[in-house]
This record gives C-alpha cells, sequence and structure tokens, in this order.
C-alpha cells in the first residue's frame, strides 16, 4: 500500500516538477560509504555523502546520477522520478579477480601464468594456526607435508616436486612484498591475510630470478578500505586430541607374550618371565597424549576515508598440542596505514611484530627425536609397570636383551626445551603518480627474526640408543638473530590505447641479511633449576658464535601487453647479483616469456553463451636457485692448536676449497595452460601441464686428491619434474536458500634424475636409499621378499630356512642371498609423490553453511626404519600390531595373510634393509569439516553489530591409510643421530628434506573441535 | 596533439617527453647504483678466515706455520702413518685379527684401494698444499721492520723444510708422484701427472738448500720463537738423511758434517722418549704433542695393553683385544746382555698366562683423555752419527762414530772407548750389516727402519723381508706357503681414487 503511494506520489511530483530534490543513501557491503561523489551526469553539480552515507540532491526527473567511491566501481541511476535513491557500490576488486603477481598486480583474465590463489574468506572460518595450514589441500602443484603435528613446527612444502638435491627445495615466500622465510611467513596471524597467492611457472617466478626456482608464495595482508570503519572480533575455542585411530596399534601384554613365546620355540623366554608379573599391562601412549586446549582471539579494525587508510590488528593463540608440555603461544599485532598526501603521492606503513613461544618437555631439536614421548611410548614393552617396586621409573633395560629406550615420564620429568621467536617485519612506501598510469615507487623495509632457545635437562640414565640421554644434567642457551632490510624501486607503466594496453614495469631493488648467532653451554649443574651456564662444570663450560651475510642486487623488467583483450604477451626478465656464488659468476639474468590467448573473446565463441571464458596459455623460461651458504663460494682457514714443548700456539690451516666458480642451479620450466570458465561460471577448470628441467645441480665432484682436497661443491647434474595439475570447481545449483558447490584438484608429478656429473648414483643412508640416473630423486634399495615360507618351500641359500621365514628373490642366481648393497640389492620403493589431491564442497542453506575438505597422496614410499630395525621383534621393544602381529604365520593351519612373517621368521642381517620395510604412503584425509551459522541481522540490530556468525569445526577428523607406521604424510628433517644397519650401530646422515625414512614415526596428526565466533561491528 | 590510436611511436614520444625528468633521475640513480654494485655483492666473512684477506701481515703467516707443524703431528701421530712405516718393516708384527686393510700392509698384500695408502697420501698432500700456498703468499707479504723481514724469512725456510719432509715420505712410500709446488686454485685443472724420482729428490734438496740458508741455529723461546721450531741444524741433517737415501754418500757425509759437535747424546737411552722431556741435548727436529693444548699424543696408547695401562695406572688406557702393532719376535733378539735400549723399547704382559711383548718406548703414565705429553723425535744426534759412519763408509773414524752410540747404549760415556762394548772391523758382518743392526737397535719401533731397508740392495731387503714373513706368519697367517714378497713391492701402489679421479693421467707403479 506505501509503496503504491510512493508511486503514485512519484509520477505526480514529476509531472508537475521540472527538478526535485532526491535523497539516498550510498553503501557497500560493510555498510555505508561518507565521502562517495553524487554527481549529475553532464553537469558540475554535485555533493558527497554525509558519515551516514545519506546525501540529498536536486536533479532533474530524465538526468542520470554518478555515485562513485574510490576502490568502488561507479555506478550510473536514472532519477525517473524516484526521490529516494539508495545505491550499494561493489567494490571493484569484487568485480574481477585480481592476482597478485610480484611486484604488482594483474586481473585473472590477462594471466598468462600459472598462479594459484585463496583468498580471506576461505582461511577466516577454520581453526588455523598458520597459512600453511589453510593452503593445505587447497590449491593444486602444491605439497605441504606436516612432518611434526606439534604446535609451531614448519610444514616441508613444495612446489611442483622436489626439483633440487642439495641446493634447497623450498619456495621462496613473499610476504607484503618482502621476500622472507617460512618461519615469518607461519607466524602471520591467518586473519590478517588478504590472498596467498602461489606463482608456480617460469613466467609468474622469473621476476624473483635467482630465488624463483622452487616457486614463490606471496602473502599480501589486509588494507584498510575508504569507508565506516569496521571492527572484527573472532574467538575460537576448542580441544585437540590424538584418537586412538590415528595412534599407532601395538601390542598389548598378552600379544606381546604370546608374540615371543613363538618366537621363543613355544616358551616363554625368560626376559619375559623372570619379570612380568602375568598381570601388568600398560599402555604407554595413554600417558602421554592428553586433550590439548586451543583457544584464538583476534581482533581487527579497518577504515578511512580518502585521505587515510588503515588496518590494525591484535592476535593471540595459545596452543596446547597432544603430547603433554608442548604448547604454543604466540602474540601478533599489525598496523597498517596508507596516507595520500597529494593527487600524486601516497605513503605508507606496515608494521608486524609478532612473539611466539614453544615449549616441550622433551629434546626439542629435530635430529633427536628419537628422544621424543612418542617414540619412547611406541617403544616401551607393555609388561612394564610405569615404575618399579623401588619407585624408580622402569625402562626396556629392565628387560635384558632388550633395546635400552628409557620411560616417557623419567623425561618429561627431566627435560624442558624452550624457544622464543620474534619475528618483525616493518617497511614503509612511497608511491608518485607521475603521469597518469606512469607510477614510481619506493620501498624501504626491514625484517628483523630472532631466535632464542634454551634447554635444561636433568640426569637421565638408562637410554643410551637409538640417541643416548645423557647421564649428567646441562643447560644450554642459543639466539639467533637475522636482519635484513630491503629497497625496492620500480616504475609501472599501464596505458590502454585503442585496442591495446600496455603494462610495463621497470626496477632496481637491494637486499642485505645477515645472521648471527651466539651460544653457550655447561653440564654437571650445581644446584639444579638455575638457568645459568655458572652454574655448571666451569669445565664443561663452552660457547660459540657465528656470523653471516649476504646480499642481493637485481634489476628487473616485465612486459605485458594485450591486443584486443584476446592476445596476450608476458614477457620478464631479472638480473642478479648474489653474494653466496663464486665471484667469477655472481651475476645472472633469468627471463621468460608467456603467450596467452582468450579464445572465448573470438567472434566465432560469441554465439556459445556456455562458454563464459577460455584462455590458452603457454609460458617457457628460467628460473634460479640460490639457497646454498652463503660462504660455500669462498675458501677458508680453519684455525687448529699446536704447541711447541709446552707453548701452546695458535694456527691455521686450509678448510673449505671453495670454488670461485659457483653459481645459481638452474630451472628451465615450460608451462601450458587452459583455463575454462563454463555454464554461467558455474563450473571452472584450470588445467596445466609443467615441465621442469632443473640443470647445474649443486653437487660435490671429486678432484684428485693430490691436489690437497677431496670434493670440492660445482654444478653438475640436472634433473626433471613433469605432470598435470588439474584444478575444477563447480557451483551445483544454487538458489536463495540453497548453494553447493564442489571443488576440486589433482597434481601428477613424473620425476628423474637425468645426470648426476657423470656419476651412476649417489648412495645414501649406507646405500639403503640411493639416487639413481634415470631414476626418481631417492630410490629405497634391498633384496626383494617374493613371500612368506610355506611347508616344503625351496628355502635353499635363504638366511632362514624356517616356515614362516621371508622368501627373497635370488637375483643373480647363485644360490645365495645378498644384503642391500650385494647383487640381490633391488629397487624396492621410491619417494616421489606422484599423485596429490585435495576436495572441497561447500553445501549452504539459508543461513546454514556446512564445507568439508579433504587430500590425499599416492605414489610415494617410505622406508619404514622404526618398523624394521628398531622397533623390530629382535629388539624386544612394543611391536606395531598391524605390521608384525595381524596376519602373521604361526603355523600350516594358520599361515596367515602370506606377507608377515612368522615371530621367528625375521633374520637380522638381510631383513631390516629389505622390501619389506619399504611401505606405501598412500593416505585420504578428512582434514577440516565446518559448520556456519550466519545469524540473522534481527537478533543484533540492537547490539550494532552488523553481521555476526557462529560456527564450529573439526580438523583432521579421520585419516583412511595403509600405512601403520604413524602419520603417513610425515617426513623426518634430518636422520640425524644413530642409525641401525643390519644390527649394528653407525652414525647417521643428517641431510633429508626428501629422505624418504620414517624414523621415528610421526605424531598423529591431532583432531581438533573448535567452536568459533565471528562478530562485525 | 592528436593521437593515433595506432601510432604507437607517437605515444612513447609523448610520454617520453612528459616523463623524461623523472626517467633521467631514474636512470642516475641506476647508473650510480650500479657502479657500486660489484662492492655490495662482494660480501666478505668476518667470523672465519677468509682465505683472500688472509697472509695480510707476518703473524699470519706464523700462524699459517704453526698449521702446518699441526698438519705434521696429524701424520706421524696416526696409526695409519705408522703402520705403512714401522708396522711394514720387520721390526713390527701386526696380526691376523686386525682390520684387513692393516694386516695387508704388513703382509705385503695391499691393493691400490688400501685406504691407509689413501690416507697417508691425503694427509701429506693436503699439508704440501697448506705450503705451497704460504710459499705463494710469503713474498707479498708487507713489513715494516728487519724483525717482520726476518720473521718471513725464517718462515719461509720452515715451510720449506716442513714440505721437503713430505715429499721424502712420498718419494721412498710410491716413487714418483704428482710434483706440486704451487697451491691449487683451479679444481677443473687440478690433474698432474708424476714426475720422476729424481725430480722430487731434485726439489727436496732445493727446498732444503734454501731452508738452510733462511733458518737460525737456535730459537731463543717465547711467542713466535718457541724452541722446537725446524733449526738450520735440522735442515741439515734432513738434507743428509735425503742425500744418504739418494745414494749420493759423499754430499750426505759433508751435510750431516755440519751437525757434528752441535749436539750430544743423553746419557741415559731411556730419557730420550720420557714424558715432558721435549727437545733435549740430543734431539735436532720432534713432532711436539701435548695434552694441555688437546694435542697430545694418542698413537702410544694402540702399543700398550689394556690390562697393562690399567696395571701402570695410565688413565688414558690401552688397547682392549688383540694388539694392531707388536714387537717381532726377530725384534726382540737383536740386542745385547747389557743393552739398556731393550729394556727401553719392549716389555712383557702377562696375557692371560702367556708372556707377550708390546712397544714400552713411549709411556706416559700421567696420560689421561687428552693423550701423551710425548713427543716424536723425527732427528736425532744418534742418527747423524750413525748416518755419517754409513756414508763414510767403513773406516775407524766411522766406527768411532758408531761406538759412541753403542757405549750410550750400554750406559757408559759416549766418549770413552770401551773393548767390551766397541765394535770394530773384525766384529761379525759387513760394514752396512753392522750400521743396520746398531740403527736397528737404536731407532726400533721409531718409524725409521722401513727406509733403512730401502737404501739396502733391493735383493737384501727382500731376503730380510722374506724371513721375517716367515717367521713372523708361518702357520700363523699362512700353512707352510707363506708368499715370498716380490721387488715391486718395496713401493706401494699409488692410491686408485687419485688414478680414478685424473683419468689415468696419473699411473700406477709397476706390479701393482
Amino acid at each position: 500500500m506505501k509503496n503504491t503511494i510512493n508511486l503514485f506520489l512519484c509520477l505526480f511530483l514529476s509531472g508537475v516538477l521540472s527538478a526535485q530534490q532526491i535523497s539516498g543513501n550510498v553503501s557497500s557491503d560493510d555498510g555505508p560509504l561518507p565521502g562517495a561523489t553524487v554527481l549529475v551526469k553532464g553537469t558540475n553539480s554535485g555533493t558527497s555523502t554525509d558519515f551516514d552515507g545519506n546525501f540529498t540532491i536536486t536533479a532533474g526527473s530524465d538526468d542520470v546520477l554518478v555515485i562513485s567511491f574510490v576502490g568502488f566501481s561507479s555506478q550510473e541511476v536514472t532519477v525517473s522520478g524516484q526521490d529516494q535513491i539508495n545505491v550499494v557500490l561493489v567494490s571493484s576488486e569484487d568485480l574481477e579477480e585480481v592476482v597478485v603477481t610480484g611486484y604488482g598486480t594483474q586481473k585473472r583474465k590477462d594471466v598468462t601464468g600459472s598462479i594459484s590463489s585463496i583468498n580471506a574468506s576461505e582461511i577466516v572460518s577454520r581453526p588455523i594456526a598458520s597459512v600453511e595450514e589453510a593452503m593445505l589441500g587447497m590449491m593444486p602443484g602444491i605439497n605441504l607435508a606436516q612432518r611434526a603435528s606439534s604446535p609451531g613446527e614448519l610444514s616441508t612444502v613444495s612446489i611442483r616436486g622436489l626439483g633440487s638435491i642439495t641446493a634447497g627445495t623450498q619456495p621462496l615466500w613473499v610476504v607484503d612484498g618482502f621476500p622472507t622465510d617460512q618461519r615469518n611467513a607461519q607466524s602471520i596471524n591467518p586473519a590478517d591475510i588478504q590472498s596467498v597467492d602461489v606463482l608456480k611457472d617460469a613466467s609468474s617466478t622469473a621476476i624473483y630470478g635467482s630465488r624463483g626456482a622452487n616457486g614463490v608464495i606471496i602473502i599480501t595482508t589486509k588494507t584498510g578500505k575508504p569507508g565506516k570503519s569496521t571492527l572484527n572480533l573472532t574467538v575460537t575455542n576448542g580441544s585437540a586430541s590424538a584418537p586412538k585411530s590415528g595412534r599407532m596399534t601395538v601390542l598389548n601384554s598378552e600379544e606381546y607374550v604370546q608374540f615371543h613365546r613363538e618366537r621363543n620355540g613355544g616358551t616363554i623366554p625368560a626376559f619375559i618371565s623372570n619379570n612380568w608379573d602375568g598381570v601388568t599391562d600398560t599402555d604407554w601412549q595413554d600417558l602421554i597424549f592428553r586433550n590439548g586446549q586451543f583457544q584464538n582471539y583476534a581482533l581487527s579494525a579497518s577504515g578511512g576515508n580518502e585521505k587515510t587508510t588503515y588496518f590494525i590488528s591484535g592476535n593471540y593463540l595459545d596452543q596446547e598440542g597432544i603430547v603433554i608440555g608442548e604448547t604454543q603461544k604466540k602474540f601478533s599485532a599489525r598496523a597498517k596505514v596508507d596516507y595520500k598526501a597529494s593527487d600524486k603521492v601516497t605513503i605508507g606503513v606496515n608494521i608486524a611484530p609478532n612473539f611466539t613461544d614453544l615449549g616441550r618437555l622433551s629434546p626439542g631439536t629435530d635430529d633427536s627425536d628419537w628422544a621424543s614421548l612418542y617414540a619412547q611410548s611406541l617403544m616401551l614393552a607393555p609388561i612394564l609397570p610405569v615404575r618399579r617396586a623401588d619407585g624408580t621409573f622402569s625402562m626396556n633395560s629392565d628387560l635384558p636383551g632388550s633395546l635400552p629406550v628409557g620411560n616417557p615420564l623419567e623425561t618429561m620429568g627431566n627435560w624442558d626445551f624452550d624457544e622464543s621467536i620474534f619475528t618483525l617485519l616493518a617497511g614503509m612506501h612511497v608511491e608518485y603518480e607521475i603521469i597518469d598510469g606512469l607510477n614510481f615507487r619506493a620501498s624501504f623495509s626491514a625484517n628483523i627474526g630472532t631466535n632464542e632457545s634454551e634447554t635444561y635437562y636433568l640426569p637421565t640414565v638408562g637410554q643410551t640408543v637409538p640417541i643416548a640421554l645423557s647421564p649428567v644434567s646441562s643447560y644450554s642457551t642459543s639466539k639467533n638473530q637475522t636482519s635484513s632490510w630491503l629497497n625496492e624501486n620500480t616504475i609501472n607503466y599501464k596505458r590502454a590505447l585503442g585496442e591495446h594496453s600496455f603494462d610495463i614495469l621497470g626496477g632496481y631493488t637491494l637486499q642485505n641479511s645477515v645472521s648471527e648467532s651466539v651460544s653457550a653451554r655447561t653440564s654437571e649443574l650445581k644446584v639444579p633449576g638455575i638457568r645459568n651456564v655458572d652454574i655448571g662444570n666451569p669445565d664443561n663450560r663452552t660457547g660459540s658464535n657465528s656470523r653471516s651475510e649476504s646480499s642481493l642486487i637485481s634489476y628487473l623488467g616485465r612486459f605485458n601487453y594485450a591486443f584486443k583483450e584476446k592476445y596476450l604477451l608476458t614477457a620478464t626478465v631479472r638480473t642478479d647479483g648474489s653474494s653466496v656464488f663464486g665471484e667469477d659468476n655472481r651475476f645472472q639474468t633469468f627471463g621468460s616469456a608467456a603467450l596467452g590467448w582468450r579464445f572465448s573473446e573470438e567472434s566465432f565463441f560469441q554465439g556459445l553463451n556456455l562458454l563464459n571464458n577460455g584462455k590458452l596459455r603457454v609460458s617457457y623460461g628460467t628460473t634460479g636457485s640460490n639457497a646454498i651458504p652463503p660462504f660455500a663460494s669462498r675458501s677458508t682457514y680453519n684455525t687448529v692448536q699446536h704447541a711447541f714443548g709446552g707453548s701452546a700456539v695458535f694456527g691455521t690451516s686450509i678448510g673449505s676449497p671453495g670454488n670461485r666458480g659457483l653459481t645459481w642451479e638452474t630451472s628451465t620450466q615450460l608451462d601450458i595452460g587452459l583455463d575454462l570458465d563454463l555454464f554461467d561460471n558455474r563450473l571452472n577448470l584450470v588445467f596445466d601441464y609443467f615441465n621442469n628441467e632443473t640443470t647445474s645441480l649443486l653437487l660435490t665432484k671429486s678432484i684428485v686428491p693430490s691436489s690437497g682436497y677431496s670434493t670440492f661443491l660445482t654444478n653438475i647434474g640436472s634433473m626433471r619434474n613433469k605432470g598435470v595439475e588439474i584444478a575444477l570447481n563447480t557451483q551445483l545449483f544454487s538458489t536463495e536458500d540453497w548453494e553447493w558447490t564442489v571443488g576440486g584438484n589433482i597434481t601428477t608429478n613424473d620425476q628423474e634424475i637425468l645426470d648426476l656429473g657423470g656419476e651412476d648414483e649417489i648412495q645414501n643412508f649406507f646405500g639403503a636409499l640411493r639416487r639413481v640416473v634415470g631414476g626418481e630423486l631417492q630410490q629405497i634399495r634391498g633384496p626383494k621378499i617374493l613371500k612368506i615360507a610355506r611347508v616344503g618351500d625351496d628355502q635353499t641359500g635363504q638366511p632362514l630356512t624356517t616356515p614362516g621365514a621371508y622368501i627373497y628373490e635370488d637375483v643373480n642366481g647363485d644360490g645365495a642371498i645378498s644384503n642391500f648393497l650385494g647383487a640381490d640389492g633391488q629397487l624396492v620403493g621410491d619417494t616421489n609423490v606422484d599423485i596429490m589431491y585435495g576436495i572441497n564442497t561447500n553445501v549452504r542453506y539459508k543461513n546454514w553453511e556446512l564445507s568439508a575438505l579433504l587430500n590425499g597422496q599416492s605414489g610415494a614410499w617410505v622406508y619404514d626404519f622404526f618398523q624394521i630395525q628398531l622397533a623390530a621383534p629382535f629388539r624386544q621393544t612394543n611391536l606395531s600390531k598391524e605390521f608384525w602381529y595381524d596376519g602373521r604365520y604361526i603355523d600350516e593351519a594358520n599361515p596367515g595373510n602370506g606377507v608377515t612373517p612368522a615371530a621367528g621368521g625375521f633374520d637380522t642381517a638381510t631383513g631390516p634393509v629389505s622390501s619389506a620395510g619399504s611401505v606405501k604412503t598412500d593416505y585420504m584425509r578428512i582434514r577440516n569439516l565446518t559448520l556456519n551459522y550466519t545469524v540473522p541481522s534481527t537478533f543484533y540490530d540492537r547490539l550494532g553489530l552488523s553481521s555476526a556468525r557462529i560456527y564450529t569445526s573439526v580438523e583432521n577428523l579421520h585419516t583412511f591409510t595403509d600405512f601403520v607406521g604413524g602419520n603417513p604424510e610425515a617426513r623426518r628433517a634430518s636422520a640425524g643421530g644413530v642409525a641401525l644397519i643390519g644390527g649394528s650401530q653407525i652414525r647417521s646422515v643428517t641431510d633429508g628434506r626428501e629422505l624418504g625414512l620414517n624414523s621415528p614415526p610421526g605424531l598423529p596428526m591431532p583432531r581438533t573441535w573448535t567452536l568459533g565466533i565471528n562478530l562485525n561491528f | 596533439m592528436k593521437i593515433n590510436r595506432y601510432n604507437l611511436i607517437g605515444l612513447l614520444k609523448q610520454d617520453f617527453f612528459k616523463s623524461q625528468i623523472i626517467i633521467l633521475c631514474c636512470s642516475v640513480l641506476l647508473i650510480s647504483t650500479s657502479s657500486c654494485s660489484d662492492d655490495f655483492i662482494d660480501v666478505a666473512p668476518d667470523d672465519r678466515i677468509d682465505t683472500g684477506a688472509f697472509f695480510s701481515n707476518s703473524d699470519e703467516l706464523v700462524f699459517a706455520v704453526n698449521g702446518v707443524y699441526a698438519s705434521q703431528r696429524g701424520i706421524y701421530g696416526g696409526l695409519n702413518f705408522y703402520n705403512l712405516q714401522e708396522t711394514r718393516s720387520d721390526n713390527v708384527k701386526n696380526n691376523g685379527a686386525d682390520q684387513k686393510e692393516r694386516t695387508e700392509n704388513d703382509t705385503f698384500e695391499e691393493t691400490s684401494g688400501n685406504l691407509l695408502l689413501v690416507d697417508a697420501w691425503v694427509k701429506n698432500y693436503i699439508l704440501i698444499n697448506n705450503a705451497n700456498t704460504i710459499l705463494a703468499r710469503a713474498s707479498d707479504i708487507p713489513f715494516d721492520n728487519s724483525v717482520e723481514e726476518a720473521l718471513i724469512n725464517r718462515s719461509i725456510g720452515e715451510t720449506r723444510f716442513i714440505r721437503a719432509m713430505a715429499y721424502f715420505t712420498l718419494v721412498t712410500m710410491y716413487g714418483d708422484v704428482p710434483l706440486r709446488t704451487e697451491p691449487t686454485t683451479d679444481f677443473n685443472d687440478a690433474i698432474l701427472p708424476r714426475s720422476s724420482v729424481a725430480n722430487v729428490y731434485a726439489a727436496i734438496v732445493a727446498d732444503l738448500d734454501t731452508a738452510i740458508t733462511l733458518l737460525p741455529d737456535s730459537y731463543t723461546g717465547g711467542t713466535f720463537n718457541e724452541v722446537g721450531r725446524v733449526t738450520k741444524f735440522a735442515a741439515q741433517t734432513l738434507l743428509g738423511k735425503v742425500l744418504l737415501q739418494m745414494g749420493n754418500k759423499a754430499d750426505a757425509s759433508a751435510a750431516l758434517q755440519n751437525v757434528i759437535g752441535k749436539y750430544s747424546l743423553l746419557a741415559n737411552y731411556a730419557d730420550l722418549h720420557a714424558a715432558g722431556n721435549d727437545n733435549t741435548a740430543e734431539s735436532i727436529f720432534e713432532i711436539t704433542f701435548n695434552p694441555k693444548n688437546q694435542t697430545g699424543l694418542g698413537l702410544n696408547n694402540l702399543f700398550i695393553p689394556a690390562s697393562e695401562a690399567s696395571r701402570l695406572g695410565i688413565a688414558a688406557g690401552g688397547w682392549s683385544g688383540v694388539l694392531p702393532c707388536a714387537p717381532s719376535i726377530d725384534v726382540t733378539n737383536i740386542y745385547e746382555v747389557g743393552d739398556l735400549r731393550a729394556a727401553a723399547s719392549i716389555s712383557s704382559w702377562d696375557n692371560n698366562g702367556n708372556m707377550e711383548t708390546y712397544i714400552s718406548k713411549f709411556i706416559d703414565i700421567a696420560a689421561a683423555g687428552a693423550g701423551s705429553n710425548i713427543n716424536l723425535v723425527y732427528l736425532r744426534y744418534a742418527d747423524v752419527l750413525l748416518m755419517k759412519a754409513e756414508a763414510d763408509g767403513e773406516s775407524a773414524a766411522s766406527y768411532e762414530l758408531i761406538n759412541q752410540v753403542r757405549r750410550r747404549a750400554f750406559g757408559q760415556d759416549p766418549g770413552t772407548a770401551d773393548p767390551a762394548i766397541d765394535i770394530n772391523a773384525a766384529s761379525p758382518g759387513t760394514f752396512l750389516e753392522k750400521v743396520m743392526l746398531e740403527r736397528r737397535r737404536e731407532f726400533a719401533f721409531e718409524g725409521h727402519r722401513w727406509i733403512d731397508l730401502l737404501r739396502l740392495p733391493d735383493s737384501e731387503a727382500l731376503a730380510i723381508i722374506n724371513a721375517h714373513m716367515v717367521a713372523e706368519y708361518s702357520g700363523v697367517l699362512y700353512g707352510g706357503g707363506v708368499p715370498v714378497v716380490q721387488a715391486y713391492r718395496l713401493i706401494y701402489p699409488i692410491p686408485q681414487t687419485e688414478i680414478d679421479v685424473s683419468d689415468g693421467v696419473v699411473t700406477q707403479n709397476p706390479g701393482h
């Protein structure tokens, strides 16, 4: 009725008056827009909106009002007699997806390279502590392996496969334009993130030159927008646990005793009968796991006017790990302000400090994870009580002949590890618009990171392997600081001219980084609890320090050209000069070229409504990898001790040989891509084929020993990763009440070592792992098991000749089985992930929204050193039930599954490195389920809220896998410490980003339930 | 100005005029900064010693020379080198229960892949490369005064002596070897073929001749003048030793004559290797070991059975298991009654009821974890006397030189004739046999025996070795058929890695 009257009134008035008073309101999604311009088209007559976005203006009925605001698309409204005109402006960013390309942005439709992105809306509703978790499973081509699930641990990240052997496989992390490291990226409050753009091919990464070979991950934080201020509060609380289904299943006492009875020929061995009371059945895992609390509070405010915009945020995260004693506390803040000083000049500042504190009650470094509580809890026999009769902690050494593993409860009482990490990323920039379209930008920023760690422990007697726990108390403290500064100067010219458009970028950048570390240590503490190196034995007090520095100078340029918005060209060049390389080879130029064809713009497709956008992309180019220690190219002197008689003298001798010619690994990358948007944009497909060949791999090469050296680091060898990526997003249906979207991505990778500088193979881990020309990066070698022997089988020449033992393949037919180094050793698995995938789906009904994320991988094998060497039957530790117990051969009536040997069917000479230890890590995981409820505005109108959302979520609900050795995606960062090969102790290797070694098992991924609320004021 | 939409040149021109000032500014910025870009990325380490910046003054030169002395410690203080020198001779036996490669060097069955041979090769060449670097850089070091100049010259002398010693070791072990006198700088062009034995010896003699002109007679002690550094007399003694090995007896005698009377024999033979008794009146050049500086001697721990070390109260302990080095049956029988050198060199221990011998020449009762405070005496006056006698040939004067050494060994004054001890032309054996026997008694287990044997005609050396093999290993390692050692085994094979990496430019010794 009211509307009818209004309509009538309007018609009436328009007939009477040539000009009328019009009032209205201008707003955006986030609320009213103060200061928006309302102009009568074709005149100078106009006004701007007040603080609440309201305006009044006088205009004729046929006039057109033009409503505009910075950052939003203008709208035109014909008055046609209306006296109330309300306009909702749409952010210009929302209209067309923009991707961050490094030193600039580009509209998605114009991009010729391969770039995957996620944005804020895909991050905010999950209980995640870092950007890594947000990326996992969401984008093709990116492998994130959470090698340890303890709070604050960094994931192992690689893009399009591992392309290097020694020079690092980490992508470059760029945070708000600053090339930094993973630790800095991980410390960012996820709620601050506007977008994550992953540059994957040479066309997109060549702008980062010598650091682009492993891909580039660009994280852009949120920026304030002009308009009404908004205040956003997110509170998430939850709890993490290690569900039984995710733990390793080990034997209980009854099974343990049964197994060893069989192994001992039917009688219970003395080590059990003398030490077991017949009742004790300890579940050691239960003693170390707990429900860990998760709390996250994030507050941010943003807004501004046409002169000044700001974004301010603060975040507090308090996360307990699922293992007792593991904690992470993180405080972070950010202030980002941009000020438009004049029509031509904008300056801005961005400051983001972050403080993280990590705690553990066991040794905290990667290479001593053998003393981790989890490893201990898996290896202690269930027949042991927690404490002996005298009250001391029991351990495996109480069972004569057992691997002497310590008691996790004693370890957690004796160890305290604490790590404090402070990072600060701060910078300012100035932009000057020289003429329309021509912008000069200069920035100066600094990145400071300090890392202080402290280890304190009391004497722990009894564990000597796999890693010895010190029988004397000790205290050590260390501090590392990295300070780097960056100056970037770029000039950018954008111009559209008829059917041609150009975007030209030139730049000059300088970066310098200094790392320093100091550490001190003492042992035999006189007064327990005091954290000072003076408190120990003065003779055991040691201190050390180190310092390194590197500089990078770069000249960069990029040329984007589009003709008729159909034919796209991108050419990129960057020349880098880096101090880390030999003085003969410090400068190198990298470049790429890419072509794009938006065939959907061609006339022959115009009639086809089903195709909204179609683009074919081809890119080719080179990038580099400079991840070697800063002074590897330099020859240096070592200090040596000497004495003449009783007079000590200082001496020096040649240390590292250096190599003046040392230079970048170069990656030559081809990418062919296809982007399709179909059916009214309801189906989006991105397909990419990639072929990356890394040449001049950094490897050590032998030199004649009479030169005074044995090897030197040089650029030899090559390898290749190729595969396809497919990302698909569909909106299955969308109505006012219902919406259902499904997305998925899959990546394949075929990896091959092409050349190892003339060598056929490089042995790793004593030859159990090898890099072989023609094979994947890492191969597992050993004799191959054909079957489990049955009565009557020919077992001549086999290590064991009893039923239920392994029968190995006699490759050379010599009637005997060699160990893994001999002729019968063969390829029994390789560690490259052949296929990985992610699936996400989102169902909305009215205000309810349910989303799910799954991810998985297949094709990667791992050498399960833990099951086959350490927690193996002959060690008398506890055992994996699935690996050793279920399905084992017992007798001819109970022959088992044909895979698992009899309790006594495992020989220690050949078995420990054989195909039995090479296992598949295929898995699929329900990574996340989230239920969101958007509270209708009627509930909170009076509270001053503009929106409110409540959500509940579960991370890592379940993992489907046949892998029994803990978390299947776990990758050891190193395999340091002591290794056991064929029953003897040997010093182990420390290299191992991609080492295919399960040692020790990864903690189960925590299942985290959370409840959260998000309020917008 | 009208813009033709297809006229790109016109567009660029228009913009160029508008923006030329800015572009000019940027260009100036770029040019000015690029001129210093090389400096910006030339970052030298400041927590470690960069080779390029080192050797800026005479002090640093001395540090590098100290490092070469330390390298000698690494060679002479190790079991590997001892195995190749003394164990190989007829003085010491290895045993079949030891590591295969160590045993093979004792039984003349070593292969070119033997890791001990590689180790000796690598360590000597590392030392040589360090020495070559010092010599290449020393002449460029600036000096302010004559003290610094003298330090530089002396350092060159010390380095040339030590390099000569390393090449002397290599040439006696391997025969023809690559003769490197310049530091290795280009890794892609590092391969060098072997030089003849004659050329290597010529280089050694040249080094020593130069060293003699640059080195002082003695050191006053104190920083940079520590007693124990190479002296002129050490260089002259080594020159005599080298010339003798070359067969140039006349020049050897002349070189050694310079040392006669400059040192004296210690009254008590056992004092020569007593713990802490460094740089005695008899000692000409020693490899210094000192536990105070974590540079103690550990080699002697391998000579002493663990139970014996325990009985003697040596905290450093000994070898548990079968000894890798023990006196040969033969060497225990060479001493006459009353020769104090026997007890100073060999002792017995109770191995579960069996009395067995062990090398007891180097015992430091106070040795703990940081090793023994015992120097390995490489050149001493007794050696000068015996070498001089050998060089001069049979004469009364030569017998007097030998007898000085003998008299001390029997606890008598070296200068006083004693018919009960002295030998002469009438004593049994040839003169050379008598000299060699005396040398063997005097220097047992000190690392001289193997090259002494090499000075004999091949047939005589082989006869001694084969007799030793039969006496020691018949029925132990072999049945009756102990393999006969061939002449080619008198020099070691060149390490296979050197040959492989050089793609055959470095060749193997015949027979191996």
